[in-house]
């Protein structure tokens, strides 16, 4: 006898892994309260709404499909899997020590799934438990030794720790991660008959991409100059938007943002493998590098006379920028909301210059505090325009964003705030950083909590 | 006489059918003097109306009317009428038709010209009077008119320019105009000359209303009350039941802090005009009687609503709304010019929905040395309409904007810049001296991206308040800005919304010298709210702005009596004793609410 619920269930399970998020959301309104007895379509309904973004929903369904589990009579399994999916949805409302919870209570009924290990070892990294997140990458890559995700995992915990000569290991795993592309397209690689580079100097064409986000562009851009040393001539491929900062590096002979003008090349290698082939160490940032972006004088000039002309002189002039890329998969823990900054709003003879780009740049409209907030980010247009902008303050106060990387390469002083397990370069705590001596880093005290990092920006700002 | 309700009759009101009344086509209209053969009855209902029988002429109109529907002679009979029963909505509309198929109609125009000042319709008055102007300049009805339009649209300049020459032309120095002309000088804060030439009027007519009614109302915002009193005692002798003069007089025993004799001089005004319902609801407010007052205010909109025939252009500004919207993307941003600085007097933006606190922090700022007072500045306004013209664009504002990007029309901005300091020039607001001057406009917000383009580094102070104390406030007051919004209470709540909803916008995708000052702030700390606006400006802290209430210059706006007070926060949250009746608005203001940071 046919169950239209389960046919209803099942439709929409097709529809959200095909991508259908719609679809599903749709049959599930449909089913209304008829999922409420059945901990599968609870479950389902978790994931749809995760896959929405809407986690505080997800987080409801699926503690709700776990409390039905038992009388329901559902496999170990496949509450298993309602719990290690409740994990990353308590990591992305920023609750590590949930996630690290529902994390063993997943592996307590699995103890032998890759997956699992593999999301717990996350959970533990965000928690800060970094002595337990090798050890469940360990087991995830003694299980599978092939999977990416677990030692790209344990790299980033390495790094963190400053242990660089292993973690660069992991950290080279990254291209090969679900969804990931390959740096460079392999048809161009077989065109050239170009092999990997391995950072040993040869007489040739180096072609190197500029992979990552734009603010690792920038951080590793510094060792341009070094893989050049290296090489007969340096090509360099790049996103359009970052070509400012790559045309800052004379001794590249040739920059584009199109695969198809990039000539022949011997080898290749990404810019993000330099640290590795230089052998940079946490004991050896390249510090000594800064300043190595600069802003073209002309263009200062021009901004400097644009600011002047929307915020009076006598007022110190600080940049702003709260929110990065929307698509980071840590940009929910990085990113703020400009409202989150209201204590810096108070700060008495002070300018607020936004240098926030994006969908984030709408939240001005909603800006309402003493000090005044110039939307100059509406008028930046490239790279060449941040720095020219930048070399105009007094001050840069920005989240884990290309504005913080183009700031400390540039010398400039920043006040950058960090989410409470912060990205892998800026360590595990401290206030400062090898990478830019510029740089002063504000650290969460608790996952999500923006209020503390702010208030000591405040502090300091009013004790200079 | 005929019920003006019946259903077959035309919704304006006129009394005629809609066949033979709005849904005509102008196009079917015969000549002016093709209705000659009815000349004899028009005459016999002219004759009528003279002789009081109004009902036996609207018959014979309407008889004449069905034959003839284009006849000026019968229509402003008809008009005239209504103007005097106080329908001017009608009589409006019919005079508008007049002028329409007859534009060298001279006297219809300048009837034209009066009916909208009496609606309060001041840009239709300004329209009409100046084809009064331009069909005889000679003649002195016609310049008086104009005078009057171009004073209540803040224009008090040429205002006075055309009262001047109304009395070249007039026989002798009537009375009247003076008092016009002295009421010109007033709004321009010439004080002296204002009362010399109120009190030739009255010497040559002692017993004239208007003339004691405008010398009252000039010592009233001049802070001279007991000369006010005076004067309002003669007033009160000549006319002792006059709406007008009880409702002066409570004005002033407010001032003078006796309430209660206000409200006692308030109650014996029968029915009474809008404006004195208006005053009744605040001088109760004052005394806590929350209720009554706001059953003063709901009164007293509804019959201005009933008077003038005016409401909340809702559509149009939505639609205007949404064509700035439209217009000023963040695509489009990259594209769109500014105007470079020229020496001179530099303009500040006072910004803020009406009753949100501008006339404070104008007055505040005015007492700086460096800061002249512009006062209410119509010129955004005309820029946006000038825009067309001077980019020689077939679109209209803001899209004509879009020309500045024609090789021939790069210099646009400067003319519509150069266009705006002339008038300031012109206006004469701005001594030795002072590098500054304020235009506080209300509801100027609306072109920030117009005036972001055309003054790039002058600042704007946002004034930013309560909405519901807002909102309440504009219901309180008589206010024809934001396109009748404040003809009731929900529409000011809609305009409200709407206008920080579009702030928003331009604040998201443009860089703007813009500065938001909450009027809490004001109240709370005024002298660091001081500070900090001074300091946006680029001018040292002094004194005297926060001694704004010794500032003499006279404010011409409703909140002048308050801000010759010393700062007080009798206003500040004051919806909190009308949440019962702020109900229905609180759907539209609450996400407004929030986005400003108050709560409820």
């Amino acid at each position: 006898m046919s169950d239209p619920v389960f046919d209803h269930l099942a439709a929409a399970s097709v529809a959200e892994q095909e991508g259908r998020i719609d679809d599903a959301t749709r049959i599930l309104a449909e089913l209304g309260d008829a999922i409420n007895n059945r901990p599968a379509g609870l479950h389902l309904a978790g994931i749809v709404a995760a896959r929405r973004q809407n986690y505080a929903a997800a987080r409801h369904y699926m503690l709700a499909a776990l409390d039905l589990a038992p009388s329901a009579g559902m496999v170990a399994e496949a509450v298993a899997l309602i719990h290690r999916n409740l994990a990353e949805v308590h990591r992305r409302l920023r609750c590590p020590a949930d996630a690290v919870a529902a994390g063993r209570a997943a592996l307590a009924l699995m103890p032998d799934d890759p997956i699992t290990l593999n999301n717990l070892g996350v959970a533990q990294f965000d928690a800060h438990d970094y002595n337990g997140a090798i050890a469940s990458f360990d087991r995830a890559i003694a299980l599978t030794p092939d999977a990416a995700a677990p030692h790209f995992g344990r790299g980033e915990v390495l790094l963190s720790l400053g242990d660089y000569d292993e973690g660069w290991k992991g950290y080279g795993w990254r291209f090969r991660l679900a969804g990931v592309p390959a740096p460079v397209p392999a048809e161009l690689i077989a065109a050239s008959n170009a092999r990997a580079w391995d950072g040993a100097a040869f007489d040739g064409t180096l072609l190197l991409a500029a992979d990552q986000g734009f603010g690792d562009v920038v951080q590793f851009s510094r060792l341009i100059p070094w893989a050049a040393a290296r090489c007969t001539r340096l090509l360099v491929a790049a996103s359009p938007e970052i070509l400012p900062v790559i045309a800052q590096f004379p001794m590249v002979a040739q920059v584009d943002a199109d695969w198809a003008r990039i000539g022949a090349f011997d080898a290749w290698a990404t810019l993000s493998d330099l640290p590795a082939f230089a052998g940079v160490t946490a004991d050896a940032l390249p510090g000594e590098t800064i300043p190595y972006l600069h802003a073209d004088s002309a263009r200062v000039a021009s901004w400097r006379a644009r600011l002047d002309q929307l915020a009076p002189t006598g007022l110190r002039r600080i940049g702003l920028a709260w929110a990065g890329r929307p698509t980071h998969p840590s940009d929910f823990a990085r990113s703020m909301k400009l409202a989150e900054l209201a204590p810096l709003a108070a700060l008495p003879g002070t300018a607020f210059v936004s240098l926030q780009k994006g969908e984030a740049q709408g939240e001005i409209g909603g800006y309402f505090g003493s000090a005044p907030l110039i939307n100059i980010g509406a008028e930046i247009v490239s790279y060449d325009d941040t720095m020219a902008v930048i070399a105009g303050l007094d001050l840069v106060v920005t989240v884990d964003t290309s504005v913080a990387h183009i700031a400390g390469a540039m010398g400039c002083p920043v006040w950058m705030l960090v989410a409470h397990r912060s990205d892998w370069r800026w360590g595990n705590g401290g206030g400062t950083t090898g990478w830019y001596p510029s740089m002063r880093i504000f650290r969460q005290n608790a996952p999500a909590a923006w209020d503390g990092p702010v208030e000591q920006v405040v502090s300091t700002w009013l004790a200079m | 006489m005929p019920a003006t309700s019946e259903p077959n009759f035309c919704q304006c009101g006129s009394l005629l059918r809609p066949l033979r009344c709005c849904a005509m086509d102008v196009a079917t209209a015969s000549p002016p003097g093709s209705a000659v053969l009815l000349a004899p009855q028009i005459n016999d209902a002219e004759q009528a109306r003279a002789g009081g029988r109004t009902d036996e002429a609207i018959g014979l109109l309407q008889q004449i009317l069905e034959l003839a529907p284009w006849s000026p002679a019968a229509l402003g009979v008809l008009a005239r009428i209504h103007q005097e029963a106080g329908r001017l909505a009608p009589a409006a509309t019919l005079l508008g038709r007049i002028v329409a198929i007859d534009p060298n109609n001279g006297p219809a125009t300048c009837d034209a010209a009066r009916v909208a000042l009496q609606r309060g319709d001041i840009s239709g008055a300004v329209h009409h009077a100046r084809n009064a102007v331009r069909l005889d300049p000679m003649v002195a009805d016609a310049q008086h008119l104009l005078g009057m339009a171009m004073t209540e649209a803040n224009r008090p300049v040429p205002g006075e320019l055309h009262y001047r020459r109304a009395l070249e032309l007039a026989d002798g120095r009537n009375p009247r105009l003076l008092a016009n002309l002295a009421w010109a000088l007033k709004a321009q804060g010439r004080m002296a000359e204002s009362r010399a030439l109120y009190d030739e009027s009255l010497a040559a007519a002692p017993d004239e209303l208007t003339s004691l009614l405008g010398y009252a109302k000039m010592e009233e915002a001049a802070a001279n009350l007991d000369r006010a009193g005076a004067l309002l005692d003669r007033a009160a002798a000549v006319a002792p039941d006059a709406p007008a003069v009880i409702l002066a007089q409570a004005v002033v025993a407010s001032r003078q802090g006796a309430a209660d004799a206000a409200l006692v001089a308030l109650a014996r005004m029968q029915g009474g005009d809008s404006a004195g319902l208006m005053e009744k609801g605040r001088l109760l407010d004052r005394m806590g009687r929350h209720d009554d007052a706001f059953a003063a205010w709901t009164d007293g909109k509804a019959r201005l609503r009933e008077v003038t025939g005016q409401a909340y252009l809702a559509d149009y500004a939505a639609n205007q709304a949404n064509r700035l919207g439209r217009f000023f993307t963040d695509a489009r941003r990259r594209m769109l010019p500014t105007a470079p600085l020229v020496p001179g007097p530099q303009p500040i933006f006072v910004l803020g929905f009406p009753r949100s606190g501008t006339t404070l922090v104008e007055q505040t700022l005015t007492a700086h040395p460096a800061i002249a007072a512009g006062d209410e500045l119509p010129l955004i306004h005309d820029l946006a309409d000038l825009s067309q013209q001077v980019l020689q664009s077939p679109l209209g504002y803001p899209e004509a904007l879009a020309d500045l990007w024609m090789g021939d029309q790069a210099d646009g901005l400067e003319t519509l810049r150069d266009h705006y300091l002339r008038k300031v020039r012109g206006l004469g607001i701005v001594a030795a001296g002072e590098a500054w001057f304020t235009d506080k406009m209300p509801l100027n917000e609306q072109h920030l991206g117009l005036i972001g383009m055309v003054f790039p580094a002058s600042p704007m102070i946002h004034l930013i308040r309560h909405p519901l104390d807002v909102v309440l406030s504009v219901f309180s007051n008589e206010l024809t800005h934001g396109f009748y919004c404040a003809y009731a209470l929900e529409s000011a709540a809609h305009h409200f919304a709407l206008t920080a909803e579009l702030v928003g916008h331009y604040r998201a995708i443009l860089a703007l010298r813009y500065l938001p000052v909450r009027y809490e702030d004001m109240v709370e700390n005024q002298e660091a709210t001081t500070r900090r606006m001074l300091g946006f400006i680029g001018l040292d802290f002094d004194p005297a702005c926060l001694a704004f209430h010794e500032n003499r210059r006279y404010a011409r706006t409703a909140s002048y009596a308050q801000v010759t007070e010393k700062l007080y926060d009798r206003s500040r949250y004051r919806y909190k004793n009308y949440l019962k009746q702020l109900e229905p608005v609180l759907p539209i203001l609450e996400p407004v609410i929030t986005r400003l940071g108050y709560v409820i």
